[in-house]
Parts: structure tokens; sequence; C-alpha cells
């Protein structure tokens, strides 16, 4: 069984009082194999977390059907519990009232595992995020990323099979959100029967980790692919920034004639120095060195030169045809 | 077994780590005293001649034993989903949510049994109460009223799994209904002969009269007077079974229409 997580079809409508029905999921289906972070990439009320919220046993779908690990979460959901953990973000979950490692060894229980495992889990765990030391500090005192990543050790302690993880670094600070993620990176590559489904609206987040993002916007999945084979598949031509010391518009008409037709070239100026900046978007790669050849030819001398990689960002505005953050002005919140 | 245990264990901190241990513990031996106050006023210095002290006086304390079970397992839901936001995590762990509201209602009552054991420390020997308990209906008599309450809470909580707003109302009504009604208080035989009949069909009404015969060892007054201690032990067994196994099942009906609305998770801000 190499299928840790199998979503098919799966729709879920809201009835709201006095108003039209919200239609959160409209048909999403992808699977997640064992050893893959997959992510789940959208703006506000897109259906990321409605779908872990069903992919988890917390929301019953409308129609279609989700197996995690073989089980289906809504008949099976008794046995899909034991094996998975859901850790939320932009929350402050947990007894005030408890310490640390009272709140960490009372969630095992609830798991029924044995003490002695229990204790020895949550001294790795709370090693690794480095908060050892305030294993005997009661949750109330705790800052937003501490009781996060208290939130995170909770999920691990009880190593499940697959690991929900829905906007974990939301609303923590840098140095805790690349704690976090480096945990989930390792955590998953510790045994190979483990997989991550993660949702967040950080496309850098997604980018650094996940082997595949699928991109939700309005309950609909518009790509499900690598995310590097996402850019690539935005733009073939590579594009680079080039700045140099002299160059006029007869000039580039010259250069632009030499290098052909589909290699785009846009004269601008560098905001700093004020230099003549050159924007190129050429078919080849390889073509860079005849372009190089070409500005010598014509006296410009090279000050700066950088390869512009396209990111999820740009994936997601030629998907959807607006940048992320307008998307999220505009959505609904489910 | 470890779910229930850990879910004492919350109980137990949320109680009472909210302070020194001492002051905790004088608090648990001051807390009931709020209950039984106006009765020992109504009983003891207005009613002394009616003789109604210490009937009125176990049922109530007794009583109060129950609605802490019972308020514990109905506001349980929304302390867990509102304030502290582990409701979802509890709901997907290996342990069943009626497990855990359980446990947490257990550690309550034996936080509110331990507090009328200290109160009856000093309540006999002053108010003259008669006490010759029997140990064994006693045993019975509490792990049997705590089935009762528990059955009722459940039967609580899954109203309040799918309610989103807190409605402290219903559930003072409902509970301040049954304790006028069960007889804690005074006699149903002294009313008309029907309002007896409802008393008896009150789900604490055997409880309470039980607990009151175990603890000082007579038969009070004529309510519930022709069954005999074991014959009152039987109906409570009963009724517990028949509450437990209902509010075991409307807290898993509860527990699934919550979750199809997507009510385990979600918070107003009440």
């Amino acid at each position: 069984m190499h299928t840790a997580i199998q979503v098919e079809n799966l729709t879920r409508v809201f009835n709201q009082r006095g108003k039209a029905p919200f239609h959160a999921l409209r048909g999403v289906s992808f699977d997640v194999s064992y050893g893959e972070i997959f992510g789940l990439l959208g703006p506000n009320g897109a259906g990321k977390t409605t779908t872990i919220k069903i992919m988890s046993t917390l929301l019953l779908p409308t129609s279609g059907s989700v197996a995690v690990a073989g089980f289906d979460v809504e008949k099976d959901y008794a046995r899909v519990r034991p094996l998975i953990s859901l850790i939320s973000g932009g929350e402050t979950s947990g007894y005030g009232i408890l310490t640390v490692e009272e709140q960490l060894w009372m969630f095992s229980q609830f798991y029924g595992m044995e003490t002695p495992v229990a204790r020895s889990r949550i001294e790795e765990y709370l090693k690794v995020v480095g908060m050892w030391d305030s294993r005997r500090q009661q949750m109330n005192r705790l800052s937003t990323g501490m009781r996060q990543k208290v939130n995170l050790v909770r999920g691990l302690v009880t190593d499940p099979k697959v690991l929900f993880l829905d906007e974990p670094t939301l609303g923590v600070d840098v140095e805790a959100s690349v704690i976090i993620r480096s945990i989930v990176r390792d955590w998953v590559q510790g045994k190979p029967e483990r997989s991550v489904i993660l949702t967040t609206h950080y496309m850098a987040e997604a980018d650094e980790l996940c082997s595949r993002v699928a991109i939700i916007n309005h309950g609909l999945i518009l790509a499900n692919a690598a995310p590097s084979q996402l850019k690539q598949d935005l733009d073939s031509r590579a594009h680079y920034e080039i700045t140099v010391d002299r160059l006029d518009g007869e000039q580039l008409g010259l250069i632009t004639a030499f290098m052909g037709e589909g290699n785009d070239l846009v004269l601008g100026a560098d905001k700093v120095t004020n230099s003549p900046m050159l924007v190129a978007h050429l078919m080849h790669e390889s073509d860079i060195a005849r372009l190089i050849a070409a500005l010598a030819g014509q006296g410009a001398t090279l000050e700066y030169m950088r390869k512009l990689e396209p990111t999820l960002e740009d994936a997601f505005l030629k998907m959807v045809g607006r940048r992320f953050e307008d998307e999220e002005a505009v959505s609904p919140v489910s | 077994m470890k779910g229930f245990l850990a879910s004492m264990y919350v109980g137990l901190q949320i109680e009472s780590n909210w302070t020194k241990k001492w002051v905790w513990l004088l608090y648990l031996a001051a807390y009931p005293i709020g209950s039984f106050l106006a009765v020992i006023i109504l009983y003891g210095v207005f009613g002394q001649k009616t003789g109604l002290l210490p009937y009125a006086l176990y049922g109530t304390i007794f009583y109060y034993s129950l609605s802490m079970v019972f308020f514990d397992m109905a506001f349980s839901v929304h302390d867990d989903r509102e304030h502290y936001q582990t409701l979802k995590y509890i709901f997907l762990s290996s342990t069943s949510y009626r497990t855990y509201l359980c446990g947490r209602a257990a550690t309550r009552y034996l936080i509110a049994l331990a507090g009328i054991a200290i109160n009856l420390c000093w309540l006999v020997p002053v108010l003259h109460l008669p006490f010759h308990p029997n140990w064994a209906y006693l045993i019975a008599g509490a792990v049997l009223g705590y089935l009762v309450a528990a059955g009722l809470g459940l039967a609580m909580a899954s109203v309040f799994l799918l309610t989103i707003k807190l409605d402290v109302d219903v559930v003072d009504a409902l509970f301040g209904g049954m304790f006028v009604l069960s007889g804690a208080l005074f006699p149903p035989t002294a009313f008309p002969a029907v309002f007896a009949r409802i008393a008896e069909l009150v789900p604490m009404s055997p409880f309470i009269e039980l607990m009151r015969r175990a603890v000082s060892g007579q038969i009070l007054t004529s309510f519930l007077s022709d069954l005999s201690t074991f014959q009152l032990l039987n109906r409570v067994a009963l009724s517990a079974a028949v509450l437990f196994a209902l509010g075991s099942v409307l807290v898993a009906f509860g527990s699934r229409k919550a979750q199809q609305k997507g009510y385990i998770d979600v918070t107003t801000a009440f």
C-alpha cells in the first residue's frame, strides 16, 4: 500500500440560514503517497481547511470519498483516528492550567500510549523544538510560537502515519517557522510510512517543503504537480535581469534583431544605480551566452546579472488570473 | 482506561490547579455549603417543628453531587470547544468522547462527595442528624448515582454539541425543575397524589432516597416507603442502566451530527 490518502470527487456544501448554500468543495480529487509532503495551496476560503477537516474525520463530506491508510474516513473513522494527527495554526489550544509536560502526557494517554514511551518521546521532541527547559511551564504562560511548538510535539508524540498540518506557521515568528518546517521535513524522512498534508497560504513554505502541491481555489483543484513542474509549466523560457554601464534604444534594436524571434528584451533602469537594465526572456538557457556576446559587441560592460526564477505565486497568478493576496480579499471565508 | 484516567486528571487540574493546595481544600469544604445553607435556615430555624431537616438536608446534598456531574458534562463541551480549543483534538484521539466526558465528570463527582463527607463531619453532631451508615448501600448508591447523572449529562452534552451558543438557562431550568420534582427538598407525599407520582418518575428520586436511607439508617418520610432499600437499589440500578445507555446513544448521535454540521471545532468567542 503506497497510497496514504485517496480523495475522490469530494464535495462539501454548507447550508446557511437565509443565504444561498456555500459550495466549499466542488469535486476535489487527489492522492498522497507515503513519504510525501503534499501541499494544498490556496487563499482563505479556497477549501483547504474544509478538505483537511474531512480527511482528518472532523467533518463529513456532502459527497465523494476519502480513504486514509486504506480506511474510509466516513465509515471507518475509528480506525483512521489512531493513525493520524492534526495540528492547526493560528489558535491558542491547550489547557492553560496544565504544564507543557502534563499537556503532552495527557494527549498521549488519549491515544493509549504507555507512559514510559510517551515520556521518552515527549523529552525527545521537546529537546528538538528547544523547549525542554520550559517543560514545567504552564501552557497559559507560553508565547504563540512556543504554544505552536507544543502543538507540533503533541501531534508527533503519538507517531502518526499521516500528519495534517493546517497553516502550521500562521502567526508565529520567523525563527519558530524555520524550526517547525525543519522538524516536519526531518520527521517525514524518519520513516518510509509517514506522510504530511500541509495547507498553507505561504507560497514559499509550500515551495520549500512540498514534493507536490495542489493549487485550490473556490473549491476546485486547478493544478496538482511538483512545485518545480508548476513553475516550469508556467513558462519554459529562461529569464534574466542584466545591468550594464550603457545601452540605448538603437543598440537594443540591433541586439534584439541579432537574438532572433522568440527572444524578448525589455530595457529599463536599475532602481538603485539608475544604470540601464535589460530584462531578457530567452527561448533557451544557452542563448544567454549569445546575448552577453552581443552586449559586449555593442560596447556595454556587464555590471550585474541574475537569473529570474518563476515562483509558485506566478503559477497561481497564471491559473487564477489574479495575485494571491487579491484573491484572498474577495474570497468568502468558509 | 488510560483515556478515562487522563480525563480525570484534566478534571482534577481544572478544578484544583488555580490556587494553592490549602486554599483549594478550604474551597472544597466550603463550596457545598451554598447548596444546603438555605435548607438549614428553612427547616432548622423556621420549620423546626416539621422534623424534615434530615430529609431535606440529605436530599439536597446528594442532589448537589449529581448536579456536579450533570453540569460538568454539559459545560465541558463548550469549555473544550471555545475556551481551551481542544475538543477537536480529543475527538480525533483514540479515546471516545463519551469516555472523556465521563472521566472529567467522575473527578467532579469525587470532589463533590469529598466536600459532602467533610461537611457531614460537622453537620451530623451540630444538627443532631441521624447517622447510621450502611456502607455497602452507600458505595453502591454512589456508583449508580454517578451513572444516572452521567446518563443525563451525556444527553445534555449531545444537545450542546449541536448548539453553537451556550445556553446556561436551559440547563439551570432543567436541573432546577428536577430538584423540585425529585423530592430532594420536601417530601412529595405532602402534596396531591399526582405530584408524588411525578416525583417517583424523576430519575434522581430513587437515588436520593437510597442515599438518605444509606446514610441515616432510617426511612425518613413516607415517600417511596413502600420500597425496601434493596428494591430502591434495584430501581436506581435500572435507572442507571437505561439513562447511561440512552446518554451514550445520544452523545454518539450528537457527535455524528456535529461532525456533519462542522460544529466540532467551531468557535464563536462567546
